[in-house]
């Protein structure tokens, strides 16, 4: 019998390939999906190390070089309290990635294991459960975000709250009406017969399976995540001046507009590129899962 | 079909009940007590309890939710803390600019997303495809507080075409309507350009085909026709979503909506002010969401037919 | 000899898998005559389905699927017509119904409608007339209250009714082919038999060709006067239909002909062919069926045997048989 060669190395190769690894060898070969997760890798760099690559210190000012147009010794521009912007860039990133993954991990555990625990135990614990996302839900995500911040306040921490609480009842749903479709299917069924113990099933099978989904439901809400955080930063309920948070320095740099519009747009290319890169990054990851599925 | 629409009003009032209650209590969660920042940091305690007494806050819980409840119904939604006007009366003038925005966002957003979409799926892989998609998936990762200034920046400094702020003319309108429209843009073109994607790959496209249709007419009578119904539903929702974008665009223009009311009333802390705004988005925002899938039910006619 | 209506001749397909092309059909070739009932017989993934697109000019744009060989149809071949030529052939003068009555229908537009744009497509009668034909059509299919009907949605009408809708719609311009891509599978065995004696009766009206797809011999016995045999994207036999049962000449017809559960074998296990049927391209050498061939002999995993005529039209292609 001859089975072609070609087609012996790819039955070797799919024997030692997790789906992980050709998950990530299909980001890999695209060449956006690299550039994205370049990019986060900086950023995580910056938050990690921002004295490494900021040239000048972050608060301190210097008032005879103040509203100075980008150039050799100031790559950003100095605001107007002749601080460094790009220094403050680099610093202002630990904000931004708080807010993008802190806040939609945490809304996405919570609302998983909400969604599951809704899902497969039902009852009343689900309807309550459901008619409290109802609620949550009845809210725009930013509107919700504006309620949260004038119950608890201002800051960053806040803010991260804010948009995890409104992340929460969008994954709950989602989790919830796949647990469902899971716990139809026969091989649950199957469990059941045998006697597995319910939070073994929940653990092995239909969490598991929830995974592909709240995967793909992430990388969505991440860029919001982050532009919503910055929105409320920008109308002042998130990080103070002079925190160097970028939705913060826009809020103050429209000021100048007219004097200085460097002051405003560099932070806004920040956050603008951020988003950029969770958003492609996302796309290419659901791409690869697709054709996951596809195969 | 009329039994369908007169459930789904039935379904909505449940959640508007809840969602007044929670919106109730919002106050009395808060730490602090309610009478005395409406009587002042520096009241005495009889007067505390005179306000207290007046805003009726001695009272059981639940007589004072239906305290409340009945005088929504009158149109009365309690007085600024700050200003102590009706919160109805500082309510009423802005209900319209809002709506205008969010409105006229819409439409441009639909006018023009829509058919970029489907530009995009009909030539899918192409030059124009990529090209649509790139400028999507900027349009979506593109802050709309930036997006506004920068926007400011050009046609306002720099050419001096459209003022910056305010609220009058049709010139006025532009640009925050452009600014909060960006982004609905771009959703809508990634989505009708899935949707119709979607909707191509189905067997009845191959039938069309097969039946010697030219290839107009299948992209037109066939896979669109199908593909619009989640496209509309789709565009009635993002009006929604809009009503949150709007917060962020009056601040950077001036516009003299709700959003604005609502942002000034949490940095001042004014409750009453609070709460009433956001009882308004949410009941317009569950009002929009029950039009929506109303409309999807007519557009269907599986679900028009089928009682 | 009669007319051949359709000649295929070295007919092969490729198809884009990421980064190679893969083989879906090498180099087959058969014909149909004129008012003659073909079978093409095989498994899921023969090449038996795509095929027949190619003969209707629906296969996909060649960025991800590529044909060579020649369609000739009434001489001409399909392959080289331009699309508007191709487009007034489709649905016209060969027609082709599907599987999946289920989602074969356009689901927002009444059923009579969905003929009345068949016929609309390649002929200019009015409005009335149109309707007129459209309620004969569908009474002509065994469908009650043709006029009702017409007014129906897909998802009003069960399985069965679609199928016959879908036949009323391919016949309403008299083809001179009908392809039926496994008519029949997804039908309940009841609504099988009556559908089948529908397309019969259509046929025998209209005089039409028809190339039956099944991987069903019970419908091949039904109603086909010759049959094809497809393994992995390859014709291995061809014969008149008694010829065809009486005396399989292929290891592989002569298996599912095996393979068929009968009431008389009461108690004995059931025969099935033992391995698997070879993903595509996975076998670049000798005969497809080789592997898996009780009768496989070392030259029939080097070498590609021929179809060659063995009996008077009775086509095989196998070393073991002469």
């Amino acid at each position: 019998m001859e089975i072609s060669s070609a087609a012996k190395r790819k039955n070797a190769r799919e024997r030692i390939d997790s789906p992980l690894r050709r998950i990530l060898r299909k980001v890999a070969s695209n060449p956006t999906g690299v550039a994205s997760l370049a990019f986060i890798l900086f950023l995580i760099l910056c938050v990690a190390f921002p004295g490494l690559i900021a040239p000048f210190d972050l608060a301190a000012p210097d008032y005879d070089h103040t509203l100075e147009g980008p150039g050799l010794a100031h790559l950003f521009g100095t605001d107007e309290y002749g601080r460094d912007i790009f220094s403050r860039v680099i610093h202002g990133a630990k904000y931004t990635l708080q807010i993008g993954l802190i806040s939609v991990f945490a809304g996405a555990f919570v609302g998983t294991v909400l969604g599951v625990t809704a899902g497969y135990y039902g009852g009343l614990y689900e309807t309550v459960v459901m008619r409290a996302c109802d609620v949550l839900l009845a809210f725009p995500g930013m509107l919700l975000a504006i309620g949260i911040i004038a119950l608890i306040g201002t800051g960053t921490w806040n803010v991260v709250i804010a948009v995890a609480v409104y992340t929460v009842p969008i994954f709950t749903r989602i989790i919830r009406g796949n647990t469902i479709e899971l716990k139809n299917l026969v091989y649950v069924e199957a469990a059941r017969a045998i006697g597995l113990k319910d939070r073994w099933i929940i653990l092995r099978h239909i969490l598991p399976g929830t995974f592909s989904v709240a995967i793909v439901y992430i990388t969505m809400r991440i860029g919001s995540a982050i532009l919503t955080g910055a929105a409320l930063s920008f109308v002042g309920f998130g990080a103070q001046p002079p925190t160097p948070e970028w939705g913060t320095m826009l809020s103050s740099g429209r000021n100048y507009v007219v004097t200085a519009p460097h002051v405003a747009l560099f932070p806004g290319i920040a956050i603008f590129l951020t988003c950029l890169a969770f958003n492609l990054l996302g796309d290419c990851l659901r791409d690869a899962l697709d054709s996951k599925i596809a195969e | 079909m009329l039994s369908y629409i007169v459930r789904r009003i039935a379904a909505m009032i449940p959640i508007l009940l809840l969602v007044s209650i929670v919106i109730f209590l919002f106050i009395r969660i808060l730490p602090g007590d309610p009478a005395r920042l409406v009587a002042g940091e520096d009241a005495s305690a009889e007067t505390v309890a005179l306000v207290r007494a007046e805003l009726g806050l001695d009272q059981p819980i639940v007589r004072q939710y239906l305290i409340y409840m009945g005088k929504l119904f009158q149109g009365d939604f309690g007085y600024s803390y700050r200003s102590h006007k009706p919160v109805a009366e500082l309510m009423a003038n802005r209900i319209v600019p809002t709506a205008q925005l969010a409105f006229s966002a819409l439409i441009w957003a639909a006018l023009v997303g829509i058919p970029l979409g489907v530009f995009s799926a009909i030539n899918r892989g192409r030059w124009l495809d990529r090209s649509i998609m790139v400028v999507s998936v900027s349009g979506i990762s593109i802050p709309a507080f930036w997006l506004g200034i920068l926007l400011v920046q050009f046609f306002c400094v720099r050419w001096g075409l459209l003022p910056s702020g305010g609220y009058g003319g049709v010139k006025n309108i532009v640009l925050p309507s452009l600014t909060l429209g960006a982004h609905v843009v771009a959703t809508m073109a990634r989505f009708g350009r899935n949707s119709l994607l979607e909707t191509l790959r189905q067997d009845y496209v191959r039938t069309a085909r097969a039946k010697g249709a030219r290839e107009w007419q299948v992209i037109l009578k066939h896979a669109l026709r199908n593909a619009l119904i989640p496209i509309v539903t789709m565009s009635a929702m993002q009006l929604g979503f809009m009503l949150g974008g709007s917060v962020v665009v009056e601040s950077v223009f001036a516009w003299p909506g709700v959003g604005r009311l609502l942002i000034a009333s949490v940095t001042e802390r004014d409750y009453p002010v609070i709460q009433a705004c956001m009882l308004l988005f949410s009941f317009t925002f569950l009002f929009i969401n029950m039009v929506t899938d109303l409309m999807y039910a007519i557009i269907n006619p599986q679900i028009r037919l089928d009682s | 000899m009669s007319k051949r209506l359709i000649e295929v001749k070295d007919l092969s397909i490729q198809f884009r898998s990421e980064r190679s092309w893969v083989t879906a059909v090498s180099r087959v070739s058969f014909h149909i005559g004129a008012g003659e009932t073909v079978g093409l017989v095989g498994e899921s993934g023969c090449g038996k389905s795509v095929s027949s697109l190619a003969i209707m000019g629906l296969l996909p744009d060649r960025r991800t699927c590529r044909a060579q060989g020649e369609i000739l149809y009434e001489g001409r071949d399909l392959f080289s017509c331009d699309r508007e030529s191709m487009r007034r052939i489709r649905g016209n003068r060969i027609s082709m119904i599907f599987q999946e009555p289920m989602t074969c229908l356009n689901p927002v537009v009444p059923v009579g409608k969905q003929i009345a744009e068949a016929i609309r497509l390649h002929n200019r009668p009015d409005r009335r007339e149109i309707d007129a034909r459209v309620v004969s059509l569908l009474a002509m299919v065994g469908i009650p209250d043709p006029k009702g009907a017409a007014k129906r949605y897909p998802f009003e009408l069960s399985g069965g009714m679609r199928q016959r809708v879908m036949i009323a719609m391919v016949m309403s311009c008299s083809p001179q082919l009908l392809i039926a891509d496994e008519p029949t599978t997804a039908l309940d065995v009841t609504i099988q038999a009556q559908i089948l004696d529908l397309i019969r009766g259509m046929k025998e009206k209209s005089g039409a060709a028809t190339l039956m797809i099944t991987h069903d011999l019970g419908v091949i016995a039904d109603i086909c006067e010759r049959v094809i045999i497809m393994y992995a994207g390859q014709v291995v036999e061809e014969a008149e239909k008694f010829e065809l049962f009486d005396h399989p000449a292929h290891p592989y017809t002569a298996a599912l002909l095996k393979s068929i559960p009968s009431l008389s074998n009461k108690g004995k296990k059931l025969y099935s062919i033992r391995g698997s049927v070879p993903s595509p391209g996975s076998i670049e050498k000798g005969c497809v069926f080789a592997p898996r061939c009780s009768l496989a002999k070392p030259r029939c995993l080097a070498e590609r045997p021929e179809l060659r005529d063995i009996a008077g039209g009775h086509l095989c292609r196998c070393w073991e048989v002469d």
